[in-house]
């Protein structure tokens, strides 16, 4: 079926009445999540996938759950640029300079930015697949261990540059970031380290723990510091909506969010927390004013939002169009529809076009919807910053216990939180800025197992990273950034000289 | 504030080489070619060595900061119990029951961290607790530890 | 005044109660009263949770309680299996994937936390995920004994497994020592990492459990070249097992039964099992079954109890004959 003659057919499925409806609650349910810290996407769609069996047709099951998904992008900025609390994984870098904004009265054009830029993403993304699904999944499977590791050696490099302050101490807070991802199993030799005899961390840390641990509770944890009452943290609400400099400011980090989310979404394994790291660690690398960045600039809320919200909705087109479900909320898809009897694949479109097109236009309509929803919000949502903080807090508490909990059903990952709570909370005392360590524990297990299984695959010869073109490509940017950066460095020092001895 | 990043920067250091140990002696380094589960760790560990040794040299050489404006009161024993106290909720959870240790857990934080009322701590943590079932247990379905007094 | 707070301290305390009881109701009516808590050990989306929610659907058919699917994942499913061991032990606490790597595999190589062969009461078998041995659809290996040949002319084979030391890694390395052949086997973070780096041609060869690879076989990406079972597996019919091919390797691969807490009534695990066996035989679950690619090999509770000391013997075995070792 041709492109058009599918999308019409597509959106005539997507508009009936029940598909409409479910669409929306998708959204509504989605960006609910998204605002309850903890409570991702992955949980929720399992939790409601009883439901799908009294839905029965699955268009409109996939269509809600869809909704959920790319919903919880929209919803997880909320609490981050309010609380300083990540609503979803993959809004941690939000908090960065969303919070600061928010302390600087601009939370209402935050939150809108990130409404605005989450629209703009997702349809640019949703285009992506609807017109160029089939020839990128293929893309999507050239990515083997070697391209893995060049990659996301490429994606710690930006993390060290992510680090504001001195540079001494965002080096120890990454390496801090790989030792912690290192704790449990080991997958490629089947060691098992840092447990200290502990079942519990045989598992390993869970990244929403320590999302919701270091910026979260650890924040209220030092801002209890303060006085013997709480007092507000943010008093002043300012303007609601962004201004058209905001816009001016923000848009081409939209649209750089948007294709870099695009493309990291992929790529199996990449998701929607990858994306926002390396868009904002992008943003600041190529911003006139670096400086600005963890001082609530705009572009540090913009880019990352827009990317994890384009990465949800590309992180479709390997499920559909190769049955290989990249993250753990695409799992639950899968799961979903295999249930239902639909083996995602190739063979998705001829053998259920209904639901491949009804799905891809619903995404059109949700995103709309979400717009729709979410920028009126804003207003209500910032009244949240009048609520006392001696009530907020352990309101906090409590939804981040909860959230945290069901994600594994673990009692286990409260105490991780709590831990890490602690760790975020001696990292504000002694001034650490905390954005590397989110990329580096993320990236941290990528790099070492690629490393490792490209190397067993080639026999242990170090040229299969320099000989295959993509991961050949990347290495030589990678280079090409290290010998530039230094270079720079050099010469600035030399200049630096040169001015002190005249 | 000076001796305290003193004494973190030492705890790095030593750390780091407890690492070091830990990849080379239990996890084993590997080759280069066929890396094994302690060359990662064992890198690490020496970064950090290093990182901890280059922190006190730069404590060192810097000049101690001067104070500017006011400096605020700062309470550390309020963080520290409040730390305690989510530590005794989450056991409490397990053990109790959700509802009764929420419960008990907004009135202690309350009372303890905020020192509120009597009357104003019973109605934010009623409303707090009814609130939370609601939206978890109710809407949400999430399956939460179930109630000591209920199984 | 301060003795009026501790009475609505305690009203309060009574009423909150009364409300979660209240739901549950109290009595002497038969079992199941309320619905059963299924733990599944691994992560959401996986083929035991996907087992478990296949069971959920057809459940309510059969009995007037529901199931409700929780999934426990952590350090390998020992942390959810943990929890079903240490649960009370009145049959609402219930077990799936009994008998996955955590239950036979795990034990050979590490201490546990306890004893899953003696402190969990079998109730019955549901199905046997059996390894299967993928190479790319565009690969020019068409049997094991083009493997065989392929090897022998030099060729270096690396094989994709979902982790070290688990199921799949000892097929490929039992393959490795019984076809004679070397074969490196490079561990994934799971099955679907595993079987995605192999769709993408990045390894010779690969093991999956057939509810992962279906969906790449029929779209011709893999093509399956043998089973690592004693007997064909129901969902791939036409692809040889090992052992016909002349290659002396077969295991269990990962069994999903169910199990309860030791200690659960007689009547209790009779009443699960039978409502399992029916499960097993309604024509909807066969359907369902047979499209996420998982097969029906159903035994009932005296059968299965006896099934399991002799899998993990079996498995014990290979495992010394390989010197695996983590």
């Amino acid at each position: 079926m041709d492109i058009f003659a599918g999308l019409i057919n597509g959106f005539s499925i997507a508009l009936m009445g029940t598909n409409i409806l479910f669409c929306f609650l998708g959204a509504l349910i989605g960006t609910a999540i998204g605002v309850l810290p903890g409570l991702g996407p992955a949980a929720t769609i399992a939790l409601l996938l009883p439901l799908t069996y009294v839905i029965g047709s699955p268009v409109t099951a996939i269509i809600m759950m869809a909704g959920i998904y790319y919903g919880a992008m929209y919803g997880g900025s909320t609490t981050s640029i309010l609380l300083n609390l990540p609503g979803e994984a993959a809004s941690v870098v939000t908090c960065i300079d969303g919070y600061q904004m928010a302390k600087k009265g601009r939370a209402g054009a935050a939150l809108g930015i990130a409404a605005i830029g989450s629209f703009i993403a997702g349809t640019v993304a949703v285009i992506g697949l609807t017109f160029f699904a089939p020839p990128l999944a293929e893309f999507a499977l050239d990515f083997g261990p070697p391209e893995y590791f060049a990659l996301t050696t490429l994606g710690l490099l930006l993390a060290v540059t992510l680090s504001g302050g001195s540079i001494t101490k965002g080096l120890i807070i990454l390496i801090v970031g790989l030792l912690l991802a290192m704790v449990g199993l080991d997958p490629i030799s089947g060691k098992i380290r840092f447990t200290f005899g502990s079942i519990g961390l045989q598992g390993g840390f869970d990244f929403v723990t320590l999302a919701m641990g270091v910026f979260g509770l650890g924040e209220i944890l030092y801002n209890l510091e303060s006085t013997m009452k709480t007092e507000l943290v943010t008093r002043k609400i300012g303007k609601i909506f962004p201004t058209l400099k905001d816009w001016a400011d923000s848009k081409w980090a939209i649209l750089r969010g948007s294709v870099i989310g695009f493309f990291i979404g992929i790529i199996p394994g990449g998701g929607s927390v990858i994306s926002s790291l390396a868009s904002y660690a992008i943003e600041k690398k190529y911003s006139k004013h670096p400086e600005e960045f963890g001082q609530g600039a705009i572009q540090g809320v913009a880019g990352p939002e827009s990317a994890n919200n384009a990465a949800s909705s590309s992180s479709f087109i390997p499920l559909l169009t190769l049955g290989i479900p990249g993250n753990a909320a695409i799992a639950m898809i899968f799961a979903a529809l295999m249930i239902q009897g639909i083996t995602p694949g190739p063979f998705l479109v001829a053998e259920h076009p209904d639901l491949f097109w009804g799905v891809i236009a619903s995404m059109y309509i949700g995103n709309a919807m979400l717009l729709v929803l979410n920028l009126p919000m804003v207003g209500l949502w910032v009244q949240m910053l009048r609520v006392p903080y001696g009530i907020l807090a352990p309101v906090i508490v409590l939804f981040t216990t909860v959230g945290v909990y069901s994600v594994q059903n673990q009692v286990f990952d409260i105490y991780s939180m709590l831990f890490f709570a602690a760790l975020g909370y001696g990292m504000r005392k002694l001034k650490f800025d905390p954005a590397p360590l989110p990329l580096a524990f993320v990236l941290g297990p990528m790099v070492e197992r690629s490393l490792r299984q490209s190397l067993l695959i080639s026999g242990g010869d170090l040229t299969i990273f320099v000989t295959r073109p993509i991961s050949g490509t990347l290495i030589a940017i990678f280079v090409l950034l290290i010998v530039g950066q230094t270079t720079f460095f050099i010469k600035r020092k030399m200049r630096g000289k040169k001015t002190t001895a005249t | 504030m000076k001796k305290s990043e003193r004494i973190v920067a030492i705890i790095t250091s030593l750390g780091g080489v407890w690492i070091m140990y830990y990849g080379w002696h239990t996890l084993k380094l590997g080759s280069i070619h066929i890396p094994d589960a302690g060359l990662l760790p064992f890198l690490c560990g020496v970064g950090l060595a290093v990182l901890g040794v280059v922190w006190m040299l730069i404590l060192q050489w810097a000049k101690e900061p001067t104070h500017e404006g006011p400096v605020e009161k700062r309470l550390w024993h309020r963080p520290l119990l409040s730390l305690v106290l989510m530590v005794l909720y989450g056991w409490a959870m397990e053990s109790v029951g959700y509802i009764t240790s929420t419960l008990i857990f907004v009135i202690a934080w309350q009372k303890i961290i905020e020192r509120e009322k009597w009357l104003k701590t019973m109605i934010i943590a009623l409303i707090g607790t009814f609130a939370m079932y609601a939206l978890f247990v109710y809407l949400l379905k999430v399956p939460i530890p179930p109630e000591f007094f209920a199984r | 005044m301060n003795h009026m707070r501790k009475v609505t301290l305690f009203l309060t305390l009574a009423m909150v109660t009364m409300l979660m009881v209240g739901g549950l109701c109290f009595g002497a009516e038969k079992y199941p009263t309320k619905p059963i808590q299924v733990i599944v050990p691994y992560s959401a989306g996986g083929s035991s949770d996907l087992l478990a929610r296949t069971v959920e659907k057809i459940w309510t058919k059969y009995s007037t309680q529901p199931m409700l699917v929780i999934d426990k994942p952590g350090a390998g499913g020992v942390q959810g299996t943990e929890y079903v061991v240490r649960a009370k032990p009145d049959g609402y606490t219930v077990l799936f994937a009994y008998g996955s790597g955590c239950d036979l595999v795990m034990p050979h190589l590490q201490k546990m936390p306890y004893d899953p062969l003696k402190d969990l009461a079998p109730v019955a078998r549901l199905s046997i995920h059996s390894v299967v041995v993928n190479v790319s659809g565009k690969s020019p290996i068409k049997s094991m004994k083009d493997l065989i040949e392929y090897a022998n002319k030099g060729n270096r084979i690396t094989a994709a497994v979902s982790t070290a030391a688990g199921a799949v890694d000892i097929v490929m390395r039992a393959i490795a020592k019984r076809a004679n052949i070397p074969i490196t086997t490079v561990p994934f973070a799971g099955g679907a990492d595993a079987v995605t780096a192999l769709a993408g041609g990045h390894l010779v060869i690969g093991g999956g459990h057939p509810s992962e690879v279906l969906p790449h076989i029929k779209a011709g990406r893999f093509r399956p070249i043998g089973v690592a079972l004693d007997r064909r597996d129901g969902t791939l019919p036409n692809v040889p097992t090992l052992k016909e091919q002349g290659i002396n390797v077969a295991t269990w691969g990962s069994v999903k039964g169910v199990a309860v807490p030791l200690g659960t009534p007689p009547e209790i695990i009779a009443y699960l099992e039978s409502t399992l066996k029916k499960v097993c035989e309604d024509k909807d679950f066969k359907k369902t079954m047979a499209q996420i690619g998982q097969p029906i090999d159903y035994l009932n509770t005296k059968d299965w109890a006896a099934f399991m000391p002799k899998a993990s013997k079996d498995y014990g075995d290979m495992i010394k004959e390989l010197g695996i070792k983590i």
